[in-house]
C-alpha cells in the first residue's frame, strides 16, 4: 500500500518573493508566508510526494538528517493542510 | 540634486528598468537613510515593490541588511494585495460567466503572468476586465446583485455601452476596485479602436487552476502603449516598463502589430509610448520598433488628439476631442447631449451639484487652448 502523499491544493494563488513563498488559498482569508525552507517544501510539492520522499529530498538539499527534517516538515504540512493550501492524497 | 529629484529622476527609473538592457546608472553603494526612505516610499507609490526587492536581493541595487529587509517587506505587502486582487478577479469572472458573459483580463494580472519573466515583478492595485459593449449593462447588473457597487453612475442610461470607456465598481468589502472596460482608453483614441479586434484572438494564463483569457500579445502591447501615453499624467513608470518589456519580447509579431496600429489609428500613440519608454528607462538596445518610433512624425490631427490627454488634459478635454471621432451625426449629437445634460445623480456624485459642475466647466474653458 502506498503511503499518504501531499500535493499543492489546486485552488491556491501564490508568488515567490526573494526569500519566501507567499500563498493565499481561495477558501481562506489568510495570506501564508513560507520563508526559507518552507519555500523549498512548496517547490517540492509541485508534484505529489510522500512525507519520507519529501524529507529525503530536503535533507539532501540542506545536508540534514532525514528523520529530523521529517518531523519538522510533518508539522508544516499539517498546518498547510489546515489552511487549505496543501491536500492529502489518500493512500492506495 | 535634492533627494526627491534624485529619487524621481535617477533611482526609480533604475528600479523600473531592472532586468532590461538599460544604461541607467545604479548607485554603486547603499543609499543613505534619507534617499533610501524616499526611494521606498516612491517605489511603493509607483507599484515598483516587486522589482525593487528583486534588484536588492540579487545585488543589482546595493543595500544594507536593514534596507534588504525593508525591500522584502515592501514586496510582501504588494504581493499580499495582488493575491487578494486575483481572488477577487476569480470571483468576478465566475459571476460574469454564470451570467453568460465572456471577459478578457486586462493589464495587471494578465500582463504579470503573460509578459514578465516572473509575475512577482509586475505589481498592480486593481482588477481590470474587458466586456463586449452589449454585455456591459448585464455585467454591471450581475455584479450589483452580488454586492458590487458603481463608484459613479453613468451620465445617462445606455451611455456606457454606447460611448463609455468603462465603469469602476467597488467590491462588497470596499477594499478592491474592479474596472470594467468596454474599450481600452478614454477620449478620441478609445473611439478609433475596432472593438471586435479585442475578441478575435486571445492568450490564456492559469490562476489557481483556472484558465483566464486575456488579449493577444499585440493587443496587450497596444493597450500598454495607450495606457502609458494616454493614462495618468505624468506617465507612471510601470506602464513604461510594460511597453519596454513587451517591445523587447521576441513573441511580439511586428507585422501583425503594424497592421493593428494602422487599423486602430494608433501609430502616434505607439511611437510616443516606445520613445518615452526607451528614454525614461534608458533602454540601451535598438530594435526595428524603437527605430520606427524614433522616426515617426505625427500628423496635425494626431498631435491635436494627443494634446487632449497631455499635461492637465481633463475628462472634459478628452470628451470634447472624442466628439470629433464619434461615428455619425446622430451619434455625435447623442454623445454631446448626454455629457452636456447628464442625469442628476451623475452630476451629484461626480461634481457635487449642477452649480459646481458649471463652475468647473467655466474653469476648463479658461484653461483650454486652441489647436496649434
Amino acid at each position: 500500500m502506498r503511503p499518504v502523499r501531499y500535493a499543492r491544493h489546486e485552488e491556491v494563488l501564490w508568488r515567490r518573493n526573494p526569500g519566501e513563498v507567499v500563498l493565499l488559498a481561495l477558501g481562506s482569508d489568510e495570506v501564508v508566508r513560507l520563508p526559507g525552507t518552507g519555500g523549498a517544501v512548496w517547490d517540492e510539492l509541485s508534484r505529489p510526494l510522500a512525507l519520507d520522499e519529501l524529507a529525503n529530498r530536503l535533507a539532501q538539499a540542506y545536508s540534514a538528517v532525514p528523520e529530523q527534517v521529517a518531523t519538522e516538515v510533518q508539522a508544516l504540512l499539517d498546518e498547510l493542510v489546515r489552511r487549505s493550501a496543501v491536500v492529502r492524497l489518500p493512500s492506495g | 540634486m535634492t533627494v526627491s529629484t534624485a529619487v524621481t529622476q535617477r533611482l526609480l527609473p533604475a528600479v523600473a528598468a531592472y532586468g532590461l538592457p538599460s544604461a541607467v546608472e545604479i548607485p554603486p553603494r547603499p543609499l543613505g537613510d534619507d534617499e533610501w526612505k524616499a526611494t521606498i516610499a516612491a517605489a511603493n507609490g509607483q507599484h515598483l515593490g516587486g522589482l525593487l526587492a528583486r534588484a536588492v536581493a540579487d545585488g543589482s541595487f546595493p543595500a544594507t541588511p536593514s534596507q534588504q529587509d525593508a525591500a522584502a517587506e515592501l514586496a510582501f505587502r504588494a504581493t499580499r494585495l495582488e493575491l487578494q486582487l486575483e481572488r477577487t478577479l476569480l470571483r468576478v469572472v465566475d459571476l460574469l460567466q454564470e451570467a453568460g458573459l465572456e471577459t478578457r483580463v486586462l493589464k495587471g494580472s494578465a500582463v504579470a503572468h503573460l509578459d514578465y519573466p516572473e509575475p512577482e515583478m509586475r505589481s498592480f492595485s486593481d482588477v481590470d476586465l474587458l466586456l463586449r459593449s452589449e454585455d456591459f449593462d448585464p455585467a454591471v447588473a450581475a455584479l450589483s446583485s452580488s454586492g458590487y457597487r458603481r463608484r459613479y453612475p453613468q451620465p445617462r442610461p445606455g451611455f456606457d455601452r454606447r460611448f463609455g470607456k468603462g465603469a469602476c465598481l467597488v467590491s462588497p468589502s470596499q477594499r478592491h476596485e474592479i474596472d470594467l472596460h468596454r474599450t481600452l482608453v478614454l477620449g478620441p483614441f478609445g473611439f478609433t479602436i475596432p472593438l471586435r479586434h479585442l475578441w478575435e484572438r486571445s492568450s490564456s494564463f492559469v490562476l489557481a487552476g483556472r484558465s483566464m483569457t486575456a488579449l493577444a500579445p499585440e493587443d496587450r502591447f497596444l493597450h500598454a502603449c495607450h495606457h502609458a501615453v494616454l493614462g495618468q499624467q505624468p506617465p507612471r513608470l510601470v506602464p513604461m516598463r510594460d511597453v519596454a518589456q513587451m517591445a523587447l519580447s521576441p513573441s511580439l509579431d511586428e507585422d501583425q502589430l503594424r497592421a493593428r496600429c494602422r487599423e486602430w489609428r494608433a501609430e502616434a500613440v505607439v511611437a510616443e509610448a516606445v520613445r518615452s519608454a526607451w528614454d525614461r528607462l534608458h533602454i540601451a538596445t535598438s530594435t526595428s520598433l524603437s527605430l520606427w518610433a524614433a522616426s515617426y512624425r505625427p500628423t496635425r490631427r494626431e498631435r491635436s488628439a494627443l494634446r487632449s490627454y497631455a499635461g492637465c488634459g481633463t475628462y472634459s478635454a478628452k470628451a470634447l476631442a472624442s466628439a470629433r471621432v464619434v461615428p455619425g451625426l446622430r451619434g455625435k449629437a447623442a454623445y454631446i447631449s448626454a455629457l452636456a445634460f447628464p442625469q442628476a445623480q451623475y452630476v451629484r456624485n461626480r461634481h457635487g451639484g449642477r452649480l459646481t459642475r458649471w463652475r468647473h466647466a467655466v474653469d476648463e474653458a479658461r484653461r483650454a487652448r486652441p489647436d496649434r
